[in-house]
């Protein structure tokens, strides 16, 4: 009865990395940084085909909250992103990722946001639909949302670019 | 205002001020008449003789004992509404004569009590007449925020948008509710024709299953849900029930517990109390609370649910929480009950009776602890005797601009063929309007055609048409210049109130060098000095917002066929200046010399006061008469007039909505 939140998230984790482990969705590969730190990831999402970013790798780290899963974990891509829904330091900003009423934009539904039975997994397949389709309405980066909308091949360019693709 | 429950709820206590068994609610004379049985028996009747000592105190005289603000207010409020002299409560109210700040009838038991009891009578009564399960109606009474008529009156149009509106899935109120199975300590089967409101709901009440899935008690509908579970986690779940969130297998101690029927999410108890702490502490969502499901926005804050997640009240800090987010709800929707404003102060105060404006223009009250404020404002200070609408849109007014009318009154000219505010950033004279392209001379404002090659010097201020330039473009200044004046005024008063306390210090080193240079003088004999201290904070705030009072008082219209106007403007004058001279007497004085003074101040003091309680008594007489007419719109405009101040909207005033708000009730 008295589990903390703690040893909740602990369990959790555990039991989310076995599962990725196990039956790795197509494209996404998520883990702890370390053994001893269960907070920490790191996960490497393959840019999906059919979109500037494909052919190459997107790294990012995952931190997660002691009261995880009741809180959502935060995202923070760490090679060079240029996405109308990252901001500048690498941060994701998705829905999934926001708890209800804590909304930066006032966009999103209360509905998609985080809730306790989302996971890892659902996380990063959420990022990789949001990369091959970013949601313009409520950008995180103006600059990369406007290139995106009226000059794709200048978008394409820097993408392929920050990414080494040539 | 989370720091409220800083001393818990169950610490607090209800006050009830102004005679409340006018009973508006309805429902509170059950309150009163069962409360007490919950309350500890001394503590009651200690209240009660300390009550009535204070009340002794202050009707007879104002001792020097008598604590600071207490002897401020409660001086206020039974000098002031002298008419009721009689310690006989509760007492109804007449007409215009409002015992608002009287500490009537004060109960005190615990309000978390207070108001449960409030709550769940109302959630009963309506449940009867809807024929519906508490739960349900204990959702559609939050999102209703507690107006129980609006309720009423949707429910009856139309019970489906009801049942949508507040996300509850329809449930036929006819027809006996569905027979559900397992509640959480006997299985209970409804006899069908007969209702029991409550019966745990199945649409949004949660179920708790047992791990073993195929215990031949369940019913039918829960082993289906079990089996549908299972067939879906086939995967990891061949032994039992797995929980969506801790995503482990659920035991006897941490059973499952499905959502409603209609989402049929499913979570072990210890993921349900998390994810409802959770709710409860880090994100202050008391009441909205879904179900954790994704996408799922099945209302599961319910009296059932909660029992059944706390494993029947074993839980005690999940309930705690409940109960407090409950009450809090409660108290934040009515507009009748109020925590104290001050901070760290755990009051709850009720007034039931101060919806008309014209009534009660200010209606104050008294928390337990003597902390004085609006309870319609909701703001730490009294501003008396200015009423709420006006002294709201005062603040509204200060926190927007007083700074960029301060700057525009010093740095800017409007020009005087279109009264756009202008600043003159450097060079010459020779201004040209951007807009209108006017031509103008800074200086006289006359037009600058007849300023001829003279670019450094105007030598033409007194010519016919810079004088006629000049009027015409003073006319909105006048009203910035008004503006400020009684800004000015305000302000000045607010500062000396915020210097009380360093007064205080002063004064009480004062008196500790009187008593040294004199040992004949005692502590008592130099109490009249914070008296004092007490006495100018009291007037300065009254003086603050009678300033408000008069930068809003339409006298073009106001004041012509009665003289209220002058007089409230000579109580004004009178009041302010005596409270100066008080002031001076105190600050300016030597210790030595005070002592002598003792006699003048102490006659100071009580002249002050009567000015004050004459200034209000006058004014609140004229409010009520209704005979002043108040700016309805603020005509200052800045630049292009795209700032226009927000219109004042003068509630109820007219005798139709006073009639409207007669009938109506909270």
């Amino acid at each position: 009865m008295n589990r903390t939140p703690r040893s909740l998230a602990v369990k959790r984790l555990m039991k989310e990395y076995r599962d990725l482990a196990k039956n790795p969705p197509e494209g996404i590969k998520a883990g702890p940084r370390s053994e001893d730190d269960l907070f920490l990831w790191d996960a490497s999402i393959s840019g999906p085909e059919g979109t500037p970013f494909e052919g190459g790798t997107l790294k990012a780290e995952l931190k997660f909250p002691t009261d995880y899963p009741l809180s959502p974990p935060t995202m923070r891509f760490t090679c060079p992103m240029f996405h109308p829904n990252v901001y500048k330091n690498g941060y994701v900003c998705i829905s999934i990722l926001h708890a209800p009423g804590d909304d930066p934009h006032q966009y999103e539904d209360s509905s998609e946001r985080w809730s306790p039975v989302q996971s890892v997994e659902k996380i990063l397949l959420s990022v990789l639909s949001m990369i091959a389709e970013p949601n313009t309405e409520s950008s995180a980066n103006v600059d990369a949302s406007v290139m995106w909308r009226d000059n794709r091949e200048e978008y394409n360019r820097v993408t392929r670019k920050n990414l080494g693709l040539s | 205002m989370p720091s409220n429950y800083a001393t818990g709820p169950n610490e607090a206590e209800i006050t009830h001020n102004d005679g409340s068994d006018i009973d508006m609610e309805g429902d509170d004379s059950f309150l009163y008449s069962s409360g007490n049985e919950g309350c500890e028996e001394d503590d009651y009747l200690d209240y009660d003789e300390e009550d009535d000592a204070q009340y002794s105190n202050t009707r007879h005289s104002i001792t020097a004992a008598s604590s600071q603000t207490a002897g401020g207010t409660q001086l206020y409020s039974e000098d002031y509404y002298e008419e009721d002299d009689e310690y006989d409560y509760p007492v109804l109210n007449e007409v215009g004569k409002p015992k608002l700040q009287e500490i009537l009838d004060s109960t005190s038991f615990s309000f978390t009590e207070l108001v449960t009891k409030r709550q769940d009578s109302k959630i009963q009564e309506i449940s009867t007449l809807f024929s519906l399960p508490i739960d349900i109606i204990e959702i559609f009474l939050r999102k209703y925020k507690w107006k129980h008529e609006k309720l009423i009156e949707d429910y009856m149009d139309n019970p489906e948008g009801t049942f949508k509106k507040t996300g509850v899935p329809y449930l036929n109120p006819t027809g006996p509710p569905p027979s559900s199975s397992s509640s959480i300590t006997t299985t209970t089967t409804t006899i069908s024709g007969e209702f029991d409101p409550h019966l745990p709901t199945p649409s949004i009440s949660l179920k708790v299953l047992a791990p073993s899935s195929n215990s031949s008690s369940s019913s039918s509908t829960s082993v289906a849900l079990n089996t549908r579970r299972k067939s879906k986690q086939a995967a990891n779940s061949d032994e039992g029930l797995v929980c969506q969130i801790c995503m482990d297998e659920c035991t006897d101690e941490n059973p499952a517990i499905v959502s409603s029927q209609s989402c049929s999410h499913l979570f072990c108890r210890d993921c349900w109390t998390g994810y409802l702490m959770n709710k409860f502490i880090e994100e202050n969502e008391s009441w909205n609370i879904s179900c954790p499901g994704f996408r799922c926005d099945i209302p599961i804050c319910t009296p059932y649910n909660m029992s059944l997640i706390s494993n029947g009240g074993k839980n005690t800090d999940l309930d705690k929480l409940y109960l407090r987010a409950r009450v809090w709800n409660y108290i934040k929707q009515n507009k009748h009950i109020a925590f104290c404003v001050h901070e760290g102060c755990g009051c709850v105060v009720e007034c039931n009776d101060y919806n008309s404006t014209l009534q009660f223009p200010i209606p104050i009250v008294t928390c337990r602890e003597n902390h004085v404020f609006c309870i319609r404002c909701e703001v730490a200070n009294t501003h008396l005797p200015c009423p709420c609408y006006l002294a709201q849109a005062w603040r509204d007014k200060c926190t927007n601009d007083s700074e960029t009318v301060n700057y525009i009154a010093a740095n800017t000219k409007e020009c005087p063929s279109c009264k756009e505010t202008i600043e003159k950033n450097g060079g010459c004279n020779h201004m040209t309007c951007r807009k209108c392209k006017h031509e103008w001379c800074w200086i006289c404002k006359g037009p600058w055609s007849e300023h001829g090659q003279n670019y450094y010097n105007c030598t033409r201020f007194n010519e016919s048409e810079s004088q006629a330039a000049r009027d015409a473009t003073s006319e909105s200044r006048r009203e910035l210049e008004r503006y400020l004046h009684y800004n000015n005024h305000f302000v000045n008063h607010e500062l000396s109130i915020k210097k009380t306390a360093k007064l205080h210090i002063t004064i009480k080193h004062q008196i500790q060098e009187m008593q040294r240079a004199d040992d004949s003088v005692s502590f008592h004999d130099c109490q009249f000095l914070t008296e004092a201290v007490d006495v100018l904070r009291d007037c300065r705030e009254t003086l603050m917002w009678s300033f408000v009072l008069a930068y809003y008082m339409d006298r073009s219209v106001t004041g012509k066929s009665d003289n209220q106007a002058e007089i409230f403007e000579q109580n004004q004058v009178n009041l302010n200046f005596h409270v100066e001279e008080l002031a001076n007497m105190i600050e300016n004085t030597k210790p030595q010399k005070i002592h002598s003074l003792k006699m003048e101040i102490m006659t100071k003091i009580g002249y002050v006061r009567t000015r004050r309680e004459t200034l209000l008594k006058d004014t609140l007489e004229s409010l009520q008469k209704d005979v002043w007419s108040f700016r309805n719109s603020d005509n200052i405009q800045f630049g292009d007039g795209k700032n226009t101040l927000q219109n004042i909207q003068k509630p109820d005033t007219s005798a139709v909505a006073r009639k409207s708000m007669a009938n109506a009730s909270p």
